[in-house]
């Protein structure tokens, strides 16, 4: 396979937390009166949002809209506790796929859900999208909303679940960044020319469509039970041609938008 | 396909948080309540001697009788430079130490779409075809005998949020298989303030067959000398707006999991998971507030008949993407169980089980919690109507 670079889509924008968000640390070890369900930190201590939640969620939202998820397509990524289901996702040898295309495939062996096990590695190709972790914006939790939080970035949601029978409350506890809250989100499309064929603006295209699935979906936990709405916002598209890294010439803006719905391209 | 929803509040709604304020967070004005933000009237007082001491003072010997605003006036303090915020007390006479707060996110309330949800289940569970239905008290019966049980071994054996686990995981599912799974309900723009009041709430209770108010030394005829709960509440016809997606895994089930469209009777033929939803709810809504005008009737509260009655008239002119829920604080036993169709003998296992409530199986639950406008009796609180619209078009 002859796989040439051609340039960068570039989109800068900002991620925008309609609801409170709770993108959680994944483990779930207990602090000592910390609490039970903590979001994710970065070493200064602010909430940001990994770049892998973004790709790992804009992924599964676009192997629905694509119709991949069919069982002979599926790869089992995770085996819950019990066995008896697992985490897919959608990794195929299809050269066309948009889906595998855009997010990547992995090398070495998968078991299929169907039970099948297969190699992509032929159908590797350098990975064309690449989702920088987005960073908490710090004047967007305002003076005002800190009065009011539990914490110096982020407040404690309880929630509780009620037994149908005694009425006798079970309350939960989780940590999220309150509505309003904006982060500096960065995605990189690298635009290749495969076989002697470019990709153009598919797959650049595609990312746009991935940010709309997931404005009408969720990001990071309890999303069914009110948190994670998200919008972007202030959107600016760059093309940086391979020729602008050994030169002086700046990234284009080919496109900008106040916001997603009223991005024309 | 996500959808905008709209809740519009027919009776005060209040979702409470975990922390209620205290005295000498607020101060009353009139007919306002003003809600204080304490950590920044101590800041700002640094400065003015004794203050300090003379609100730890206060607070340590007598906490009940300390009043923020004498504090206030003596120290000359601006007050508008530690206000959080205002709100109207609607028809409030006797103020408490403590009032209910409501939920809020970085101090602006909200409805919870976990709030709507929770009721939304509890509402569909109570729509139930009644063998499934049964699972419930067959739940409690089971729990019953192991309580008696762990009772002979002197070990405690049921925890009372537990008992309807079996029967959930039988009708609705693990929640990794749950049709729930697929019903997501976004939180409610924010709500501004002048659309709230801070409301009265008294505790009736029905002892010897009559009508009592309750309060912590016993239960009296006159209402005045019950109990008053006050609760920052959303005032009526306030509208609300939040996002709402219904797959159609959610009524049609998927390979993971069933669906609940098998699951209720007299269901007018399946057209669209949203008009399912409101018509399961609906059917719950409409049996749940007959048998409480029934309740009510029986105990000449002439008032909410009148009010239940006026929510039926609503319930009978909804639109097909429209329902009548009761959701949030004060709404009792019947609003968030299953127990309106227990036999009454259930109640006596019920007794048993949840040992440190109190529970009357003659007439059970025996209270209801009513709002009250200038010492009258006025409404019941938490009902809402909620209306899907169309797919969703613009930002809340
Ligand atoms: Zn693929």
């Amino acid at each position: 396979m002859d796989v040439i670079l051609k340039g960068k889509y570039i989109v800068k924008c900002k991620i925008k937390a309609v609801t409170g968000l709770h993108i959680g640390e994944g483990n779930n070890s207990l602090e000592i009166g910390g609490i039970d369900n903590a979001v994710v930190k970065d070493a200064e201590g602010k909430p940001y949002i990994p770049g892998s939640s973004l790709k790992g969620k804009m992924r599964s939202l676009m192997e629905f809209a694509e119709g991949k998820v069919k069982d002979e397509l599926l790869v089992v990524t995770k085996g819950e506790r019990d066995g008896t289901s697992g985490i897919h996702i959608h990794i195929c040898g299809d050269e066309d796929c948009v889906v595998c295309g855009l997010f990547g495939r992995n090398h070495g062996k998968h078991k299929l859900k169907n039970g099948e096990e297969r190699d992509f590695t032929d159908a590797v190709l350098p990975t064309r999208l690449i989702v920088r972790d987005a960073k908490l914006i710090k004047k967007s939790i305002t003076d005002k909303m800190k009065e009011n939080l539990d914490l110096e970035w982020t407040e404690v949601k309880f929630e509780n679940n009620i037994d149908r029978i005694t009425s006798k409350a079970n309350p939960r506890q989780s940590e999220r960044v309150p509505a309003g809250a904006e982060f500096e989100a960065e995605f990189v499309v690298n635009r290749l020319k495969v076989d002697g064929e470019d990709d153009g603006d598919l797959y650049i295209k595609k990312l746009i469509q991935a940010m709309r699935l997931l404005e009408d979906d969720y990001l990071g936990g309890q999303g069914t039970r009110g948190n994670g709405k998200v919008q972007f916002v202030d959107i600016k598209i760059f093309y940086k041609d391979r020729d602008a890294y050994f030169t002086q010439k700046q990234p284009q803006v080919i496109a900008e938008a106040a916001a997603l719905k009223n991005l024309q391209f | 396909m996500s959808k905008t929803y709209e809740v519009e509040v027919l009776t005060p709604l209040v979702i409470g948080s975990q922390d209620k304020l205290q005295s000498f967070e607020f101060i009353k004005e009139g007919d306002f309540l003003r809600v204080i933000n304490f950590d920044k009237l101590f800041e700002m007082s640094i400065s003015k001697e004794g203050l300090i001491d003379t609100i730890t003072h206060a607070l340590e010997t007598n906490p009940r009788g300390f009043r923020l605003d004498d504090v206030v006036k003596k120290y000359a303090i601006d007050v508008d430079k530690c206000t959080r915020y205002k709100i109207k007390l609607d028809g409030v006479r006797s103020l408490p130490n403590e009032v209910v707060s409501f939920v809020k996110s970085a101090g602006r309330a909200y409805i919870p779409g976990a709030s709507l949800k929770g009721a939304v289940r509890s509402f569909l569970t109570k729509a139930l075809k009644s063998t499934l239905l049964k699972q419930y008290e067959n739940a409690l019966s089971s729990a019953y005998e192991k309580k008696i049980k762990a009772i002979d071994q002197r070990r405690n054996g049921v925890s009372p949020q537990e008992v309807d686990d079996a029967a959930e995981v039988n009708i609705f599912f693990q929640s990794y298989f749950s049709p729930f799974k697929f019903l997501q309900i976004s939180d409610t723009e924010f709500v501004l303030y002048e659309n709230m009041s801070g409301y009265e709430i008294k505790v009736l209770n029905i002892c010897d067959n009559k009508v009592k108010w309750y309060n912590r030394r016993g239960n009296f005829d006159d209402p005045q000398c019950g109990l008053s709960i006050v609760a920052e509440g959303i005032n009526p016809l306030t509208k609300l707006k939040g996002i709402i997606k219904v797959g159609d895994g959610f009524v049609l089930g998927n390979e993971a999991t069933g669906g609940l469209k098998d699951k209720f009777v007299n269901i007018a033929s399946y057209k669209n998971c949203i008009e399912f939803l409101a018509e399961v709810i609906n059917s719950a809504t409409e049996k749940y507030i007959s048998s409480e005008i029934e309740f009510y009737s029986k105990y000449k509260l002439t008032q909410i008949v009148a009010e239940y009655r006026k929510l039926i008239g609503i319930l009978k002119g909804l639109a097909p993407n429209q329902f009548l829920i009761q959701l949030g604080f004060s709404t009792g036993y019947y609003s968030k169980t299953v127990g309106m169709f227990f036999e009454k003998e259930s109640f006596a296992k019920l007794k048993v089980v949840d040992n440190n409530s109190k529970i009357y199986p003659e007439l059970f639950p025996k209270t209801r919690r009513v709002v009250f406008k200038s010492g009258n009796i006025s409404t019941i609180p938490g009902w809402v109507k909620v209306t899907i619209g169309e797919e969703m078009l613009k930002d809340f």
